[in-house]
């Protein structure tokens, strides 16, 4: 007869010991009883779907198809307020009772609430479950007044979150610096500054002492008189075991549940597991240790009593994008015989510190970059003597090295912490479903999806087995803000950051140069859709003055002609201003247009104005221009009208920045005068349809575009154009060219995200780009309106402004 | 040796924050930048080509602050006037002592380099 199997808490502790039960040969009927009303999900990305980061939907880690695959009775929403070891029963808060053969309690912990008056006032929350972000989420927003208490873990997390909701956020700390129980002094100070680049307010040493306001809260008193305004509290002032049923039931608890080294608490019938525990005086707070945990009592409650748990080095991990913090060991650097190594950068805000002793690591603190903490957790956990890498401790292993490092690790390792996700697990995923890309890993074994910060692990992974591996191009864009342009993508859009020297500020160096600021300066306008915070400090000079420096340090200027289309009144007005403003050459460009060189800068507005036409954006990574030919306005051969598709498709793109420059053409006939298969985009009619072709090069190298899609109407060809336009703009690399885009991406991958793609995702794409072309304009009007001397030089003469120096010699 | 007079150029707003702007003041070709805390003010001439330093991305070198040239990508230090990136021996641009006063730009010809 199969046993029943009571387990008390759906949470990541619990159900991660169910499924760890069901990969032994169990003989168990389980029910789960859960008091929240959800399925269990991923508690530590709370903090994700406060940023908005996540959706809800994101972070389930077993759906109820789960449970019923399983035969597994979920009972949510049920509260167990009793256990009757007598009788072997529970009971919950709503009466109904349960038999049990064996029981297991994981009941997690509870935020600690200290004794402050008015605690219990609306708008005062605490950050433990799903319920407490979502009533969060719901209140917060721009111009509200948040106030976190604790600076620790689960409160900076918080605070990150509730900012990103466009809250103003302060953090109330007791202690003297932030973590104080993860960092040393400097680790916190360093700390304290990325948050405050983020733009949240912190104070340390700050004794809450009420909440005031009436029946919702309006503010927060400090012992030192200072009132803050609150309109929302979050309460993170630490956790407390969930131990309080087992010791009214009579097991033995001290502040949490007692557990042996198999996880057997002091009734033989009787397993605990996660935060309610206490094991040789250690308490839990941390995902990592009830992974361990839960594979032990697996194993003893299925009568296979052998593995034990041996306690944990403590391990911390912050996952705030740009302020990453990791902690393990004892990091005390003032006990007797303990080496300290320490790297401070503070124009990164990077800040390492190792502890060692006899050459073995005992502590370790990383803030600013935590990117290499699996290789410091693994010589802390394995005692590893580091006397061979004394010289290089704080360096990050060589590449060629990583897949050693990785293949070093055991098995059972724990690569992804925040999914429990084991190195045997991916290894098996990548060798029986064939998987060569981090993306597929993501993807099939859930890996590398939390926080991300064991990515790199993984792809180590992947290198040394996939026999298949495919490198993703994951270059950093510059020293000055170390990472890739899909990493940087991903912080402009998840930490809403609107400008470039915001992104400076808190991932780089806070200054920049020409490679990185004109890159961030178009990742901030496609990210946003050209409703970003326009630098011009950060852009180069072509798209500060709208025109092609020359090498004497003159400009060009070349107005838009759309399909290369013009008039003799047109003609005439380029004439009249070449000779008005004295231009020194006049050359018909390569793509039917009118080049007039030798302008000087301030020369620019007034000739923009003489002209009245539009700016042909010549000079930037942007849409050049549409060349075609005659077609079927007046060639004998034209079987399309070439021109009017090609002044419309210029109409619809004209404006808009792309990650290098774009070329179109149109021909009306296979013939293909205006040469668009070696083109960005080009359109090719031929009697019934067109032909669009995407990717094509005739610069340094020649390349014949790939066919992109044939179509039945000229519509469609502009659709279809603009799918792989707006795809071309969200998904290449700064500095990109189609021809290596599609290369690097693969045509069928192109098709199948563009022209072949869900109704859904190419309306997102045209919508998208409709948003971008509402926000944009025709640059040269700036004339109209132009910036402090953007144009013409500050004159002054020999002696000064003679006004100012009166002034001035008020002062001296 | 006594110091040129401090001359005001302009007011403080006149300068966006790390966008040059191009002074013409007895004869000279001056390019003033805005770091934000203070300004800086070195001939609008780079040693390399005759580039236009003022229309170059203020950037940073090795912790010091440079300016790059539009046209080759020469770093030139606004402080000393070097060219640090290609490194090199070569002529360095002149630089002028600048310095804000209530939102005063004011400037000084550099003495040492005084060639008028």
């Amino acid at each position: 007869m199969k046993q029943r199997l009571a387990v008390i808490g759906n949470g990541m502790a619990g159900v991660f010991c169910v499924e760890q039960i069901l990969k032994h040969n169990h003989n168990f009927d389980i029910t789960i009883f859960g008091d929240e009303t959800h399925v269990n999900y991923n508690r530590i990305l709370l903090s994700s779907v406060l940023a908005g980061e996540k959706e809800v939907d994101d972070i389930v880690l077993n759906d109820i198809d789960w449970y019923k695959q399983n035969g597994i009775q979920a009972k949510l929403g049920l509260r167990i307020d009793k256990i009757d070891l007598a009788n072997k029963t529970i009971h919950s808060v709503q009466g109904c009772t349960t038999s049990f053969d064996k029981l297991l309690i994981a009941t997690g912990s509870s935020p600690f609430l200290p004794p402050i008056g008015g605690i219990d006032k609306q708008g005062v929350f605490v950050f433990r479950t799903l319920d407490d972000a979502k009533h969060l989420l719901a209140l917060s927003g721009a111009g509200v007044k948040a106030v976190v208490i604790g600076g620790g873990l689960l409160g900076l997390e918080a605070a990150r979150g509730l900012q990103l909701q466009g809250c103003d956020v302060t953090v109330l700390h007791l202690g003297t610096h932030l973590m104080d129980r993860q960092l040393d002094f400097t680790g916190g100070q360093f700390l304290k500054r990325k948050l405050e680049s983020l733009g949240i307010a912190v104070r340390c040493n700050a004794v809450t002492t009420a909440f005031t306001g009436d029946a919702h809260v309006e503010g927060v008193t400090l012992n030192d008189g200072t009132q803050l305004p609150a309109n929302l509290v979050v309460v993170a002032a630490g956790i407390k075991p969930n131990s309080g049923i087992a010791k009214i039931a009579g097991l033995d608890v001290n502040k949490g549940i007692l557990v042996n080294e198999y996880l057997e608490t002091s009734h033989p019938d009787v397993y605990a597991v996660g935060e309610c525990t206490e094991f040789e005086g250690q308490l839990f707070g941390l995902v990592a240790p009830l992974f361990e945990q839960g594979k032990v009592l697996a194993a003893s409650i299925t009568g296979n009593r052998g593995p034990v748990f041996t306690g944990y080095t403590p391990a911390t991990k912050l996952k705030i994008m740009g302020a990453d913090v990791f902690s393990a060991g004892d990091f005390d650097d003032m006990r007797e015989g303990v080496e300290c190594v320490r790297l401070e950068d503070p124009s990164l805000g990077i800040y390492k510190k190792l502890i060692l002793r006899n050459n073995k690591l005992e502590g370790v603190i990383l803030v600013g970059d935590a990117s290499d903490d699996h290789r410091f957790m693994d010589w802390l956990r394995n005692g590893t003597d580091l006397t061979e890498q004394r010289r290089n401790l704080l360096s990050p292993a060589a590449s060629a090295g990583l897949g050693e490092d990785a293949a070093a690790l055991p098995d059972s390792h724990t690569v992804c912490g925040c999914n429990g996700v084991s190195k045997g697990a991916i290894i098996e995923a990548i060798h029986n479903q064939g998987l060569c890309t981090l993306a597929q890993l993501k993807d099939k074994t859930r890996a590398a999806t939390g926080c991300g910060s064991c990515a790199g692990l993984c792809q180590s992974l992947l290198k040394a087995v996939s026999p298949d591996y495919a490198e993703e191009k994951a270059k950093v864009l510059c020293s000055c803000v170390p990472f890739s342009q899909d990493q940087l993508r991903e912080i402009i859009r998840s930490q809403k950051l609107k400008g470039v020297q915001e992104v400076l500020d808190i991932y780089g160096n806070g200054i920049g140069c020409e490679v990185c600021k004109p890159a961030l300066s178009y990742l901030v306008d496609v990210v946003w859709l050209g409703d970003h915070d326009e630098d011009r400090s950060a852009r180069f000079i072509n798209d500060r003055v709208h025109a092609n420096i020359q090498k004497d340090g003159t400009f060009s200027v070349i107005p838009r002609m759309r399909g290369g289309v013009t008039t003799p009144a047109e003609l005439r007005k380029i004439a009249d201003v070449a000779e008005k403003y004295n231009v020194p050459l006049v050359k018909v460009t390569g793509s039917q247009r009118i080049d007039l060189l030798g302008v000087k800068k301030a020369d620019l507005p007034g000739m923009w104005a003489d002209l009245g036409m539009r700016s042909g954006q010549a000079y930037t990574k942007g849409v050049r221009m549409v060349k075609t030919c005659v077609g079927s306005t007046f060639c004998r051969f034209g079987t399309q009208d070439s021109i009017a598709t090609g002044v419309e498709l210029e109409r619809r793109l004209e404006d808009l920045f792309t990650p290098h420059k774009t070329k179109l053409a149109v021909v009306g006939c296979p013939r293909n005068c205006a040469e668009a298969t070696v083109k960005d985009i080009g359109l090719i009619g031929q009697e019934g349809s067109w032909q669009v072709v995407v990717g094509g090069a005739a610069g340094k190298g020649v390349r014949k575009a790939d066919l992109l899609i044939t179509v039945e109407t000229t519509e469609e060809a502009l659709d279809a154009s603009a799918l792989f336009f707006q795809y071309y703009r969200e998904h290449g690399v700064y500095l990109e060219r189609t021809y290596d885009f599609v290369e690097r991406l693969g045509m069928e991958k192109v098709r199948r995200d563009t022209v072949y793609a869900a109704d859904d995702v190419k309306q997102g794409l045209l919508d998208r780009l409709q948003k971008s072309k509402d926000r944009a304009s025709d640059a040269w009007l700036e004339r109209d309106n132009p910036r402090p001397y953007q144009f013409a030089p500050i004159e002054v003469p020999n002696d000064g402004l003679v006004q100012i120096q009166m002034q001035e010699k008020a002062h001296v | 040796m006594s110091s040129s007079p401090w001359i005001a150029i302009t007011v403080i707003e006149n300068l966006p924050l790390k966008e040059g702007r191009t002074l013409h003041w007895k004869g000279l070709d001056i390019a003033l930048f805005n770091l934000g805390t203070r300004v800086v003010a070195v001939e609008n001439k780079c040693p390399h080509m005759d580039g236009p330093l003022v229309d170059g991305i203020v950037s940073t070198f090795e912790g010091r602050i440079t300016v790059t040239c539009p046209l080759h990508t020469r770093r030139i230090c606004l402080e000393s006037g070097q060219t640090l990136k290609p490194a090199t021996d070569g002529p360095c641009v002149r630089t002028f002592p600048a310095k804000i006063v209530d939102g005063l730009v004011l400037l000084q010809e550099n003495t040492t380099l005084d060639v008028i």
